[in-house]
């Protein structure tokens, strides 16, 4: 276990380090700033697109019809069934009286009178069910279509599609210009720890010569990638909370409609899963990054 | 059988810390020795010097003993062990053990006297304390108590090498290897780095000197070992320099 004075030396020689490394420091924290950055501004687009894709995937409804004749008993056990499935975020009954008052909207005043008391739709009593994951619908149309009682299941498979599909492909770009973000800010800095390292070449070689451990060498190093990773975290961060208010707003002026459609994620929500994962990654970049390149280029060093 | 029995009476009879080479060569490139063959023993509280010309395998015998390079052939052993069997986390300890002196000084140009010696024992993890208090008991010893706050380029080639020195005994090492250390220096501050090592050889350390100043080795009188082309060609309980016929 490290002294505590040799903790506070190696933070010391870490800051240091910044300080006379300072054109790459800066480029590597610049670098990782515009990384992390672009991060940011993907992942608004994606978790708010997710956000957007959710809140309409939320209207897109199962039907389920019954057999002829069942009971209302029966009609309660299919309700029950429904219920216990976990994509499912919301269901509905909808007795045959209902549906045909619904169904009156659609018809002008003389074609709902030609059907005088009587009740065309009186066999489409019905479930609405809604989802919480559209990609789900298939597994419960097939369940609903094998419970007892169920005559028809109607289902909007185009729908749950399109969007089970952007979700897909938003997925993979999103891991996709993630791992090129990670690539690109890990070999910067690798490039800083490096050129740290040949500033020091004398420092180091003597260090080992008078006996420092491997901890005592390297620590300064990584201080200096953790470090650069945390400043390079924290800037982002900070212009992403100040924008990110502004530009919903903005949008949402632009492009309201009466509908309210366009809804954003709070910036609360956002910044609850950005903050952690956005330090996390630029902390860790700069971990890794300068502990890969110290292995290999203190073997160089006698 | 019998060689190890023989090696391990050796042992027994040299008290630590002690230096033994055991029929050590070294090839830097395959079917070329750089040393062939070396045997000696150093005791506790001598002083010796290594010498002959160069390429003759002194800088050879010195990264050895410090652990910079392993022998192809043959045993090194200091205080006992095994040098090519330290395992990587051993070679730091045992490297706190020795205090080591090169002919180019290797100061950091960054940092003050005071800092370059602090320098030596904050790297094993001193206590600040501590360092506050023996870095100018060092300055003192080699002479330097007024310039602690001189960096290296404000210091003469002597003043350096005293640096150094004081960088290099910081720790109490029971063993001091010097690397040529008046090879950068003038007669007269090469002879105030002598008598240095005289002094500190004097309070109990083991003190290994390479180097091919034969004025200063025929003057002291010290033990000297003389190599030539890799080879041991003699060695000297008191003399002088040898200088080796082609």
């Amino acid at each position: 276990m490290p002294r505590i004075s040799t903790i506070g030396y190696s933070v010391k020689q870490g800051v240091k380090n910044i300080k006379r490394n300072r054109m790459f420091s800066l480029a590597s924290i610049g670098t990782m700033t515009a990384c992390l950055f672009l991060f940011g501004i993907f992942y608004f687009i994606v978790a708010n697109f997710q956000f957007i894709v959710k809140n309409a995937e939320s209207s897109v409804g199962v039907t389920v019809f019954f057999e002829e004749g069942i009971s209302e008993s029966q009609i309660a056990e299919i309700g029950s069934s429904i219920k216990m499935r976990a994509e499912v975020s919301e269901y509905k009954y909808m007795s045959a009286e209902e549906t045909w008052e619904n169904y009156k909207e659609k018809l002008s005043e003389e074609a709902i009178a030609t059907f005088g008391d009587d009740n065309p739709l009186e066999n489409s009593a019905h479930y609405i069910v809604y989802l919480n994951d559209v990609s789900m619908q298939d597994a419960l149309v097939r369940y609903l279509e094998e419970l007892d009682g169920v005559r028809q299941v109607n289902d909007s498979e185009e729908i749950a599609g399109i969007f089970s599909g952007i979700n897909r492909v938003v997925g993979y770009v999103s891991i996709a210009i993630i791992a090129i973000l990670i690539g690109v800010a890990m070999f910067l800095i690798s490039t800083t720890v490096t050129t740290g390292i040949s500033v020091r070449k004398q420092e180091i070689s003597i260090m080992k010569l008078i006996g420092a451990t491997d901890f005592f060498i390297r620590a300064p190093f990584i201080v200096e990638g953790v470090l650069i990773g945390t400043i390079g975290s924290l800037i982002p961060l900070t212009f992403l909370y100040g924008m990110y208010h502004k530009v919903v707003q903005y949008i949402s002026d632009e492009f309201s409609n009466p509908y309210q459609t366009l809804q954003f994620l709070e910036v609360g929500t956002v910044f609850h899963t950005l903050v952690p994962v956005s330090l996390a990654l630029g902390i860790g970049i700069g971990f890794l990054g300068s502990y890969l390149t110290l292995g290999k280029q203190l073997r160089k060093i006698n | 059988m019998n060689d190890s029995y023989e090696l391990s009476s050796d042992l027994e009879e040299l008290e630590a810390p002690v230096i033994l080479f055991d029929k050590v060569s070294k090839e830097y490139v395959k079917g070329i020795h750089a040393i062939e063959d070396i045997s000696f023993k150093i005791r506790k509280g001598e002083f010796v010097f290594i010498v002959g010309s160069s390429g003759s395998g002194k800088s050879t015998l010195i990264k050895m003993m410090m652990r910079e390079i392993k022998p192809t052939n043959g045993r090194v052993y200091v205080a006992g062990k095994e040098l090519s069997r330290l395992r990587k986390w051993q070679i730091s300890k045992y490297r706190r053990s020795i205090g080591v002196v090169f002919q180019d000084f290797r100061l950091l140009h960054d940092r003050n006297v005071f800092d370059n010696v602090a320098f030596a024992q904050r790297v094993i993890e001193t206590p600040t304390k501590k360092i506050r208090r023996q870095t100018p008991r060092m300055l003192s010893i080699v002479g330097l108590s007024e310039k602690h706050k001189s960096f290296p380029k404000e210091l003469s080639g002597g003043e350096q090498q005293r640096v150094a020195l004081a960088r290099a005994l910081v720790n109490n090492p029971s063993i001091l290897l010097a690397d040529e250390p008046t090879g950068n220096l003038d007669p007269k501050n090469s002879w105030e780095i002598m008598r240095l090592l005289e002094e500190v050889n004097r309070r109990g350390t083991t003190v290994v000197v390479v180097t091919h100043n034969h004025e200063i080795v025929d003057a002291m009188q010290k033990r000297v070992i003389t190599m030539k082309n890799g080879v041991m060609i003699s060695d000297n309980e008191k003399g002088g320099y040898i200088h080796a016929k082609n």
